[in-house]
């Protein structure tokens, strides 16, 4: 698990996220449960050419849902809210 | 903006217009923000997605919008400032948006003819005369009296030449009843009962009303007749055919007196002088209205004969499809039937081509004369014009204006406005040539 698209799933585009790159450069992703913070610095670096300086991270644990009987659970997941060096920008949209 | 003309035969022409990125970026940032109040996407409470979001998810949206909005306004700057007369616009088509937001399309238009305006003013017409002659009251009113006739039974005397007679009678020719030799004309060559039929030569078939004067009430006679060679029942045509006549009444036609009595019959409470004073008048307001009438005939044929140009064929074969339309309605609703229009259909075509052509052209002469003449229509006229009509159609005049607006429909009214004034003008200017009436019949 080196490569950058099996580490980072998805940006999160939300209210929250944007405020957060507006404000204060930070980009929100939801990544592997698996990796760590050195490889989500590394994969975002790689794959957006971007200078990292923080990532912070946060573990879900995946809703229990029940879907016409069995009781079931969506998966866990990651979030990764990784600072960018001053003056680097990520186009999401 | 950039507008290139490019023309082509048939009095088309391809205008290529390209709108630079400000003028396109500030149309759609208005319509952009417009979207972002209301757009609703899964991150974002309504209306506060960022503009860049709405701007990638919208785009479609966005672009047809801006279209919508800049492509007829940019369409009728770019005509201003080339300065075409355009006639009809047909197409508009390959609307392509930049990278840098710059907007590139190309409309076909038709253009209207190139022509020289004649001498509109002062066009010499012949106006027959508007004066009501005494003769002409009388005429009238023996029109009037001659439909207020009474029909009273003759006493006993034999059917004399102008009375009525009411007959029950049977064609035959050689020998079998008219019904079967031709059975799809009229019925009345076959025989019928309770026939009024008025007595007088030439009346009828030929000879008919000659034999049966001095008949009796009761009486039967055998009429023989000869059918011309030309007889427009080809069954009957050059054959003699006899008709056992059997008359049931004998009628005279009475006409009233012409006194107060019988005016006030006809307008209850008016004397015969209040009568003619109002046939005068009537018969005024007629003749006014012919000399109207004859007056716009000549104007428009003055201007056809001093205007040449070619009408541009598409708005032709349009024009003619509508006329055509009009004509298949009209003749529909006279209750002619689908059959026969469908053989006559040649006909009805070529009658549609020829109006389809006649109207375009007052059209295009009567529009030039409105531009130099600065004729314009105003508010006030196209709401008396909508006011008008819905009181003709019986709806109110918001209801009106609301249909209208749907169809279309107000644009075609201000420029029947805009005709209807100019030839207004046209009629206000024209030297009137008094010729003698012509011979009355």
């Amino acid at each position: 698990m080196s490569e950058p698209h099996e580490i980072i799933e998805t940006a999160s585009l939300t209210e929250k996220s944007t405020l957060l790159s507006e404000k204060q450069n930070k980009y929100v992703f939801r990544v592997s449960p698996r990796a760590n913070k050195t490889q989500i610095k590394d994969a975002v670096q790689r794959l957006f050419q971007k200078k990292v300086i923080d990532v912070n991270t946060c573990n879900y644990a995946g809703k229990q849902k029940r879907v016409r009987g069995p009781l079931g659970r969506r998966a866990h997941w990651k979030k990764a809210i990784v600072t960018l060096a001053e003056g680097e920008k990520i186009e999401l949209v | 903006m950039k507008v290139q003309v490019e023309k082509k035969p048939e009095s088309v022409s391809t205008l290529k217009i390209e709108l630079p990125a400000e003028e396109v970026s500030k149309e759609w940032d208005t319509i952009a923000n417009s979207f972002a109040r209301f757009a609703k996407i899964p991150g974002y409470r309504p209306g506060k997605a960022p503009r860049a979001v709405i701007d990638k998810r919208f785009r479609k949206e966005i672009q047809d919008e801006v279209t919508k909005k800049l492509v007829s306004k940019s369409y009728r700057e770019a005509v201003e400032q080339k300065k075409l007369r355009v006639a009809s616009l047909t197409n508009v088509e390959d609307v392509e948006f930049g990278q840098d937001k710059s907007m590139k399309f190309q409309a076909t238009v038709v253009t209207a003819p190139e022509f020289k305006l004649p001498d509109y003013k002062n066009i010499s017409v012949q106006l027959p005369d508007t004066k009501v002659t005494e003769a002409e009251v009388d005429a009238t009113v023996e029109r009037l009296r001659d439909q207020a006739a009474d029909f009273v039974d003759a006493q006993d005397r034999p059917a004399q030449m102008e009375d009525f007679v009411v007959i029950d009678f049977d064609g035959t020719t050689e020998g079998k009843p008219i019904s079967e030799v031709a059975p799809n004309v009229s019925k009345n060559l076959h025989g019928g009962k309770k026939f009024w039929l008025r007595l007088a030569p030439d009346n009828f078939l030929p000879k008919f009303c000659e034999q049966v004067v001095g008949q009796k009430k009761e009486e039967t006679r055998t009429v023989t007749v000869d059918f011309a060679a030309d007889f427009m029942v080809k069954e009957l045509a050059g054959k003699p055919g006899s008709y056992s006549v059997t008359v049931r009444e004998i009628k005279q036609k009475v006409l009233p007196e012409v006194n107060d009595e019988f005016a006030a019959k006809l307008m209850p409470g008016k004397t015969l002088a209040d009568l003619r004073h109002t046939i005068e008048h009537d018969l005024e307001h007629e003749k006014e209205h012919q000399v109207d009438h004859a007056k716009e005939e000549q104007i428009i044929k003055y201007l056809h004969e001093k205007t040449k140009f070619d009408v541009p064929p598409p708005l032709l074969r349009n024009e003619t499809k509508r006329a055509l339309t009009e004509l298949v309605q009209r003749n529909r609703a006279r209750g002619i039937p689908d059959e026969m229009l469908k053989e006559k259909e040649k006909e009805l075509i070529e009658t549609a081509a020829s109006v389809a052509y006649h109207r375009l052209k007052t059209n295009f002469i009567l529009e030039r004369i409105a531009e130099q003449e600065k004729v314009e229509v105003t508010r006030e006229d196209v709401d008396h014009r909508i006011r008008h009509e819905a009181e003709h159609y019986n709806i109110s005049s918001d209801k009106m204006r609301k249909e209208l607006e749907e169809h279309d429909g107000l644009n075609s009214l201000a420029e029947q406005i805009l005709l209807g004034k100019t030839l207004d003008f046209l009629k206000a200017n024209v030297s009137v040539q008094p010729v003698s009436e012509e011979p009355k019949k």
